[in-house]
């Protein structure tokens, strides 16, 4: 979150200032919540994802104080009380063996992911790298999630999202498209909740470094190699979570006061701040 | 659940013609093989013809090409997709597409030899195929990184490399046989989304996020060059096939450039092309030796031509031409101005000196010295003549065909300011034009022999300055002249009587006016101005009609002309000279020259191409550009380069689109495809709805509260599009939008207006050539996404939908004045994304809505005496996997929709009963609006979203 003009006229953005969110994505993780019970009895708790940390705040809000919350990302992420921050890869096998030695050999009871890969505006590519987000938490889950356990995560409603809903609903009990009002009904987002995980009968799934998910899960998949695979969609139900007379993230306030508040964190610098430099600095394009 | 999801009775769809991202290309011997989204489609180079065109994967984009060394058979992939097919049977049309699929998504693939092929997955493991019987093996290197590109490299030895180009991890190089890791390159940051190795081993060259090309010493793994110039993410890049220091890289910024290794730690960047594609993204591309092949996000196929000879450029210094010529070169002298005939080019020098370039043998020859063109002098000339034309300070003109120099007296005896020239059928014109306001122009006639048969004083329009350029209407014996401020001028030759329009619209000087077409008591002119706006219009000496009117955004605009009814401009933008296809929204040619400054320049058309004579730092330079391709190498016609938000179709065919690029486009159905005409640059940011009011006006709505009413018409059988009126802005916000509008047409000019906005404003406006505020209210705090007016006899009520999931219908008083409540229900969760309102009889309207919660709900409207009541007739909560974004009307009981799973469906509810009919997968993404016309008796489905499809129903 910078410092931006965003400030006058997405209301949610301003109030995660206001509020000390490091995002305004903490408004979605609230309105889930306020729907679905979802922290509810639950104790050991998995970030994934979770930079720059606003669910992470959140759960550390919400929860009791003996809760574990760990929080996991490849980028580091600023201290959060009551928060175990880890930077590690949520694919190898390493970081299920330190959450769990966190969790004292326990399970997890809630597992989030509010990941999503920059985007490159191939469509196709876009979908199916947040997919592998998906399925990446997905397989730590099944790795780590009690009985009975919860998982959500960010989704993108595009071509194939019918295929995922159908993957989930052999492994929960219930699984919901929910969309808060904060996230706005112009983006693809929603989110996967899951509910009442029931692990397959005979399944005793364990995370490889040389196995993409796809090697991961293909273990619960019959398809001969090369065959185009018989493809199961399914729908799934679609809740809009939050009151309706929540801030609408799609409408446009006015009479916000000019101000620009100070972003919570700082953004992180991007890959191309370099460029940005010497394009200022007129050290572009060598010709002959 | 009334629908199967994804397919049922697909056969009621016919796609015809997509337009949408092109994502792999490859060149083979005189071949173009293209991955058109699921299609493949083939072309040669030499005719651009398409020899082939199919649809390969039933929903899978193609990523990848390769051809068997044999060049018997072609290996396509894309996503988790794979197929091997026999290129004869193919061009026999009795090929048989088996596609084939892997777990994971395919990086690259390639034949490693004709029964042998290879695929790179994400997770940088190789899949080595049999083709004979499909066994396998699969290889890695122990490192398994998600990976955004990759390439499988055979080098000349016949070793095999693996460049794995890792979203965290930077490079990965490894060999296939040993498995073994070469070298883990972590230079750049950010994901790599390209690399490649070169055939003889010699070289690693990659491409990221951080916008730079690095260049590898393969045999140490060094980082030899950086190469720096794209203003956004590079998306590929490859090796020219025989010399290996040569580089071509594309991107998001919409540029394929050409860089050279030269041993420096920088790459030069030899060749920039600009704007080659619409919108943003080049995705696709490939080089061979002296031609390159991009494809963009357009759906357009370019073939560049990179056969230096074809856009060459010769410069001279002045020292270098006084010194051949033998003269003397003062301090500071310059080339002040030039002139090029056929075999010769002739150049004044700023101290009086004449010289003469001959063409042919590249020689500078010496004319002479003439005092009286010291430090000044104006040099045209008349190219069909084969004469140059020099007027002195006094407009003595010195005429001269490169050999024999003659005076010709204009016996004017005062300072002239300016000479213009004009010919056309045999009939030479040359204008005067001096300082003083009251003295009259001169205008002389000549005829083939250049000798003056005519000189008339032309009065001087009243406030009339300095003139920018002129054009003479020989069919009315009118003389158009152009200055300032968009301001024209018209005299009648006969008559004497002037006209002038000023300021016909907003802009700077005309840098160019030329006619269109004349005809008795009418003109058309083309009217360019510097500032970068174009003007068609239509004039009868007594009032002007603009037809056409645009802004580019890309640079200065110098001149231009009609070809072939395609409008090309040319100009300067930052340092460069280019050529723009306003038609085709691509950029010709482009050269560095310094940027315009007050830059000496002509540019003159010839038969093949153009050249841009030119003064740069001291230097005379004279570039010539070739078409080697036709239709300026443009294989395959595309779209908006950025995601269509609306489309709509209006009369014959008539099809506007807007997109995420902030264009309106204008295009037309023809012959199953969309022929585009102009994109409009008008509005700013945030594209929301357009919507064709009637067969004259077109509306469009978007963000900062803009509010834009085009005028339709046409000039020589093309559509023109003209913004007439625009909405004021009331508030400084500009995430202010304007979601929606509807209009009543009053008369044909007329009309009653309802515009929505995010922040719930709802207003009625009467529009008759300006905006009147009629009523205004708020309906609560969200956003309204949709409005229409529905009339039950003389009652008109308007309905709208909004975010919080409601409609909500207002009675309206006769007069739009006042508005009441008469209806109020939630039809869904939240969003209301589309809503289709159309009269079923007097009594009643059907509202189908479509919702952000994947429902959709058919609705009855009924009016019983003053009470208007809604009645759900079916609804269905599970109508897609995703986000619904718009219905369509077939007829009365059966409609389209559109969702962001991609999947188009047919639905009906004859007896109350909603019923899916069909459903079939669009290779269109980001599924968001669509529209249905009949043309010849054919329901045309047109799809749009990021590409476009058309389908027959």
């Amino acid at each position: 979150m910078g410092k931006t003009s965003k400030d006058k006229r997405d209301l949610y953005y301003r109030r995660a200032k206001e509020e000390g969110w490091r995002a305004r994505s903490a408004f979605k993780l609230l309105q889930l919540n306020d729907e679905f019970n979802l922290f509810d009895g639950i104790k050991n708790v998995v970030d994934l994802c979770a930079a720059p940390g606003s669910w992470s705040q959140v759960l550390s809000q919400k929860l009791p104080e003996d809760s574990k919350i760990i929080a996991v990302d490849l980028q580091p992420m600023t201290p959060i009380d009551n928060v175990v921050t880890l930077q590690a890869d949520i694919t190898h096998p390493k970081t299920l063996t330190t959450i769990l030695h966190h969790f004292n050999g326990e399970l997890a009871d809630f597992i989030c992911s509010d990941g999503a890969p920059d985007i490159t505006g191939l469509h196709d590519l876009d979908e199916y790298i947040q997919s592998q987000l998906i399925l990446s938490a997905l397989q730590l889950s099944i790795c780590l999630l009690k009985p009975g356990g919860k998982f959500i995560a960010k989704i993108f409603r595009g071509k194939d999202i019918d295929l995922l809903y159908s993957q989930l609903s052999n492994l929960f009990e219930q699984v919901i498209c929910a969309k808060p009002k904060s996230s706005r009904s112009t983006s693809l987002e929603a989110f996967v909740v899951c509910l009442g995980y029931k692990p397959l009968p005979g399944w005793k799934p364990k995370l490889d470094l040389n196995k993409s998910t796809e090697d991961f899960f293909s273990e619960i998949i019959t398809d001969k190699e090369f065959d185009i695979p018989e493809e199961t969609r399914k729908m799934v139900k679609f809740i809009s979570c939050g009151d309706i007379n929540d801030i609408d993230s799609d409408a446009t306030y006015n009479n916000l006061d000019k101000l620009t508040l100070d972003p919570i964190q700082k953004p992180t610098a991007p890959p191309y701040k370099k460029a940005l430099e010497m394009r200022r600095n007129g050290e572009f394009n060598r010709r002959l | 659940m009334n629908n199967e999801i994804s397919c049922l009775n697909e056969d009621k769809f016919k796609p015809v013609t997509p337009y949408g991202p092109i994502t792999a290309i490859k060149i083979h011997n005189n071949y173009i093989y293209v991955g058109y989204g699921s299609l493949l489609k083939i072309y040669n180079i030499e005719t651009q013809e398409s020899v082939f065109q199919t649809q390969v994967f039933k929903r899978r984009k193609i990523h990848s090409i390769d051809i068997s060394p044999n060049g018997e058979s072609v290996l396509l992939s894309g996503e988790k997709s794979f197929m091997v097919a026999n290129l004869s049977d193919l061009f026999e049309e009795k090929a048989e597409y088996i596609e084939k699929s892997i777990h994971e998504w395919i990086i690259t693939s390639c034949f490693s030899d004709d029964s042998t092929i290879l695929l790179l997955n994400a997770y940088n493991n190789v899949y080595q195929i049999n083709l004979s019987d499909y066994t396998y093996e699969k290889i890695h290197c122990n490192e398994k990184s998600i990976l955004y590109s990759g390439s499988i490299n055979i080098l000349n030895d016949g070793e095999i490399y693996i460049a794995a180009g890792t979203v965290m991890n930077g490079v990965v190089i490894w060999n296939l046989k040993t498995r073994k890791i070469v070298y883990n390159l972590k230079d750049h940051e950010g994901s790599i989304f390209g690399v490649k190795i070169d055939q003889t081993g010699k070289f690693i060259i990659s491409c990221s996020d951080d916008r730079s090309i690095k260049l590898y010493d393969f045999r140490t793994g060094n980082l030899l060059a950086n190469g720096w110039g794209h203003g956004s993410r590079i998306w590929g890049l490859s090796f020219f096939k025989s010399e290996n220091d040569k580089i071509m890289s594309i991107g998001e910024d919409c540029t394929l450039r050409i860089w050279k290794f030269d041993g420096t730690d920088q790459l030069v960047q030899l060749r920039l092309y600009e704007n080659c594609h619409r919108g943003k993204h080049i995705w696709s591309g490939d080089v061979d030796d002296d031609i390159c092949v991009t494809g963009g996000a357009d759906g357009k196929l370019r073939i560049h031509d990179l056969n230096e000879d074809n856009q060459n450029v010769e410069k001279y210094s002045i020292d270098e031409i006084s010194e051949t010529c033998q003269f003397d070169l003062m301090k500071n002298e310059f080339i002040r101005d030039f002139y090029e005939l056929e075999t010769c080019l002739i150049l004044l020098t700023s101290n009086g000196h004449l010289i003469k370039f001959e063409k042919e043998i590249k020689e500078f020859r010496y004319m002479g010295h003439y005092s009286t063109l010291i430090n000044f002098g104006i040099v045209k000339g008349f190219k069909e003549l084969g004469i140059v034309v020099i007027a002195d300070r006094q407009g003595d003109l010195l005429v001269t065909d490169g050999d024999r120099t003659e005076w010709i007296d204009s016996k004017i005896n005062r300072t002239i300011s300016n000479i213009f020239t004009y010919s056309q059928e045999h009939q030479y014109f040359i204008l005067m034009d001096c300082p003083n306001p009251n003295i009259p122009y001169i205008l002389y006639k000549f005829n083939d022999s250049f000798n003056i048969v005519e000189v008339k004083e032309v009065p001087k329009p009243e406030k009339f300055i300095t003139i920018s350029s002129i054009a003479l209407d020989l069919e009315n014996n009118w003389l158009v002249l152009a200055t300032k401020k968009i301001t024209i001028g018209i005299i009648d030759l006969n008559s004497m009587e002037s006209k002038v329009f000023r300021r016909i619209s907003q802009g700077d000087t005309i840098s160019q006016i030329s006619i269109i077409n004349p005809s008795k008591n009418n003109l058309d002119l083309l009217i360019l101005a510097r500032d970068g706006i174009y003007t068609y219009l239509r004039t009868n000496l007594s009032s002007i009609e603009i037809y056409q009117q645009n802004k580019l955004t890309r640079g200065f605009i110098e001149g231009g002309s009609i070809q072939n009814n395609e409008l090309i401009l040319y100009g300067f933008k930052s340092s460069y000279f280019y050529v723009w296809n306003e038609t085709r929204q691509i950029e010709i040619m482009n050269q560095y020259c310094g940027g315009n400054g007050h830059r000496q320049y002509k540019f003159i058309k010839q038969n093949n191409g153009f050249r841009f004579i030119y003064n740069f730092k001291n230097y005379l330079c004279i570039c010539e550009f070739q078409h080697r391709f036709k239709d300026y190498g443009l294989i395959n016609q595309g779209t908006h380069g950025r995601e269509i938000r609306d489309l709509s179709i209006g009369e014959n065919g008539l099809l506007a689109i807007i997109a995420e690029d902030s264009t309106i486009s204008l295009n037309k159905i023809i012959n199953g495809g969309v022929k585009h005409y102009w994109s409009m640059n008008n509005h700013i940011s945030g594209m929301q709805r357009i919507k064709f009011m009637n067969e004259n006006y077109l509306g469009s709505s978007a963000a900062n509260e803009e509010f834009i009413i085009w005028k339709l018409n046409s000039m020589d059988d093309i559509p023109t599009i003209y913004e007439v009126a625009r909405l004021e802005k009331t508030k400084d916000v500009p995430d202010l939008r304007i979601m929606d509008f509807d209009s009543i047409e009053i008369t044909s000019d007329t009309f009653m207006i309802a515009t929505v906005y995010s922040d719930s404003q709802i207003k009625i406006w009467n529009y008759n050539k300006g905006f009147n505020l009629i009523s205004k209210w708020i309906y609560k705090s969200c956003c309204v996404l949709n409005v229409q007016f529905c009339t039950f006899g003389d009652v008109v009520y308007l309905l709208i939908a909004t975010t919080d999931g409601f409609i909500s219908v207002y009675k309206l008083t006769n007069d739009y004045k006042n508005h009441s409540v008469v209806l109020r229900t939630q039809l869904h969760q939240s969003s209301i994304k589309a809503i289709n309102l159309y009269k079923r009889d007097d009594d009643h309207y059907i509202l189908i809505t479509g919702g952000d919660d994947n429902a959709i709900t058919v609705n009855a409207l009924n009016q019983k005496g003053d009470v208007l009541s809604i009645d759900l007739i079916d609804r269905d909560e599970f109508a897609a996997s995703s986000t619904i974004t718009s219905i369509s009307k077939v007829n009365d009981t059966e409609f389209v929709v559109t969702s962001v799973d991609q999947i188009v469906r047919l639905w009906s509810f004859k007896d109350t009963t909603l019923k899916c009919n069909a459903e079939k997968f669009t290779t269109v993404a980001d599924t968001g609006c669509s529209d249905i016309t009949e043309i010849n008796n054919e329901k045309i489905l047109v799809i749009g979203g990021a590409g476009l499809s058309l389908w027959n129903l």
